[in-house]
């Protein structure tokens, strides 16, 4: 049997303030790497049904008609994924932070490894900074490709299905990247494994 | 120093690794280490390349790119790593696989890490180089047999010139659409078309246009139908159809609508336009009819449509 773990208002305040901590820290670092200033904020850590992410991830990027998306999971102390929400566009913006040629724009082998560069680039930083703030050990999996120049509206029912969750309410992290001179805005999201959150709130204690 | 030799019993661990290819480059790219695997694969010796620049020996590098990645790691702390599918290899190396003639490189899948000193600051990235020609060999084979699968498939269930499916498919998709049908208590009709007077058509036009006309023909009924109504090529200029879950009515109302469809505008090839129409014989499923006797009824309604002036529909009567 599974025991759902819960959190209350004032811990989910402190999660937010942590990661918040977390981003700044984890901003500096992407800024230095990409030669832009990088700003990362978390504007929502909350509690949501396991089966409602997936509409969660729509809203983040629904200005955006073509999207990509990046999964990362993360293994551990705590347990889960991360997944990266970059609009379709014309891949010159990345082209210039990932140190890329220009002619790389327009490939796509090229168009993918840059997601995967900047998707773990990002999952990198966010990750270890919530995890020093909270010390905790945990390591990224490698990247992949779950959604590559799709429709929006065709996203409805594949990518954040879960083989082992039902309808299990679990805990996620919504955190806004972007760099705004080159006017780009990703949406990341991260979400514990259920199996995680005992961990996570023992961490929390220990800290509070 | 402890520590120092340590990491020297370690550092000549990984210098005899031969499967592994193993560097490590300093923050300006100089390779302060490159183990047996890497010498014996690029023939550059550990004394050659030790605090020299790593694209100076290998000039296609992209170095932007490579010193970003580089940079990434060390001011990430994190491992990243690029694969062959999207990056064939780094660093150029010959192919040691004898028995693929066409393939004269090393496909590589490479891991980036940060390489930390005892107080644990992260001094230099370390670049693990795994061969996996035979990985991408391998899935570039497969490909190419699912494609070939793929085209087999198309060829043995598909008409060449109309692109309809073949008479075998014909047969296969009755069996299976009629014990469906049964199963659910559906009605489903079967019909034969057939274009009138064609051989005229090829006798006048000629065999090219009169394969023109046949396809335009095909396009035509099929759009015009449903995606789960089969719409096969029988023979010649005759044409089976498979409609299920539909009644009687709907199934002359159906075929009212594909003759029409043909009857509607001439068929234009080239300069010509030709006015084609077609006939068509309905029967209809029914408990204890064998298949052959349902298609032998369909053909009887055919001969009927034939019969009673063509460019018309006549349903099989039960007598």
């Amino acid at each position: 049997m599974v025991i759902i773990e819960t959190f209350t208002d004032y811990q989910i305040d402190a999660l937010k303030e942590l990661a918040n901590i977390g981003m700044g820290r984890a901003g500096a670092k992407l800024s230095e790497v990409f030669e832009h200033r990088v700003t990362l904020n978390v504007p929502n850590v909350a509690m949501v049904d396991a089966d409602k992410l997936d509409s969660l991830a729509r809203k983040a990027e629904s200005n955006s008609p073509i999207i990509n998306i990046i999964q990362q999971a993360f293994i551990g102390d705590i347990e889960g994924r991360s997944t990266f929400i970059i609009g379709g566009h014309n891949f010159t913006d990345l082209v210039e932070i990932l140190g890329y040629e220009e002619s790389d724009a327009v490939d796509e082998r090229r168009q993918k490894e840059m997601l995967l560069d900047i998707s773990n680039a990002v999952n990198s930083a966010c990750l270890s900074g919530l995890a020093e703030q909270l010390t905790l050990d945990i390591e990224l999996t490698n990247p992949s490709i779950i959604a590559f120049n799709k429709e929006n509206i065709e996203l409805k029912d594949f990518f954040f299905k879960q083989k082992d969750q039902q309808t299990h309410q679990t805990l996620l992290f919504e955190i806004k990247f972007f760099i705004k001179d080159i006017d780009l805005y990703c949406d990341n999201i991260i979400s514990l494994k259920i199996s995680s959150l005992k961990n996570l709130r023992v961490a929390l204690e220990r800290l509070l | 120093m402890e520590g120092s030799g340590q990491f020297t019993e370690f550092s000549k661990l990984l210098q005899e690794l031969s499967s592994i290819g193993f560097i490590i480059l300093d923050r300006r790219m100089n390779v302060i280490f490159w183990n047996r695997f890497m010498e014996l694969h690029s023939h550059i010796k550990s004394n050659e390349i030790i605090n020299r620049k790593l694209t100076s020996f290998f000039p296609d590098v992209n170095e932007a790119w490579l010193s970003k990645k580089i940079r990434s790691t060390l001011v990430l702390n994190n491992q990243a790593v690029t694969s062959w599918e999207q990056r064939a290899y780094l660093l150029k190396l010959p192919s040691t696989q004898y028995s693929i003639d066409d393939v004269d490189f090393m496909y590589q899948n490479c891991t980036y890490f940060p390489v930390k000193n005892s107080d644990n600051t992260t001094i230099a990235v370390g670049i693990a180089i795994y061969d996996v020609t035979e990985i991408a060999i391998s899935q570039r084979l497969l490909e190419n047999v699912t494609e070939q699968a793929l085209d087999l498939q198309e060829i043995s269930t598909h008409d060449h010139l109309t692109g309809l499916f073949n008479r075998k498919f014909f047969s296969d998709q009755l069996v299976q659409d009629v014990s469906r049908c049964r199963r659910l208590d559906w009605g489903l009709g079967l019909a034969m078309i057939d274009a009138d007077y064609f051989k005229q058509i090829n006798d006048t036009y000629g065999h090219q246009i009169g394969d023109e006309v046949l396809k335009e023909l095909a396009q035509r009924l099929q759009r015009t139908l449903r995606t789960f109504d089969s719409l096969c090529r029988y023979g010649g200029e005759e044409f089976a159809l498979i409609l299920p879950n539909v009644d009687k009515q709907q199934t002359l109302m159906i075929c009212e609508r594909l003759r029409e469809c043909v009857n509607q505008s001439p068929i234009i090839c080239g300069q010509q336009k030709i006015q084609v129409t077609v006939s068509i014989g309905t029967a209809r499923f029914e408990k204890n009819k064998s298949l052959e006797e349902m298609i032998a009824e369909a053909d009887a309604a055919l001969y009927l449509a034939k019969h009673n002036g063509r460019n018309r529909v006549e349903q099989h009567q039960t007598k």
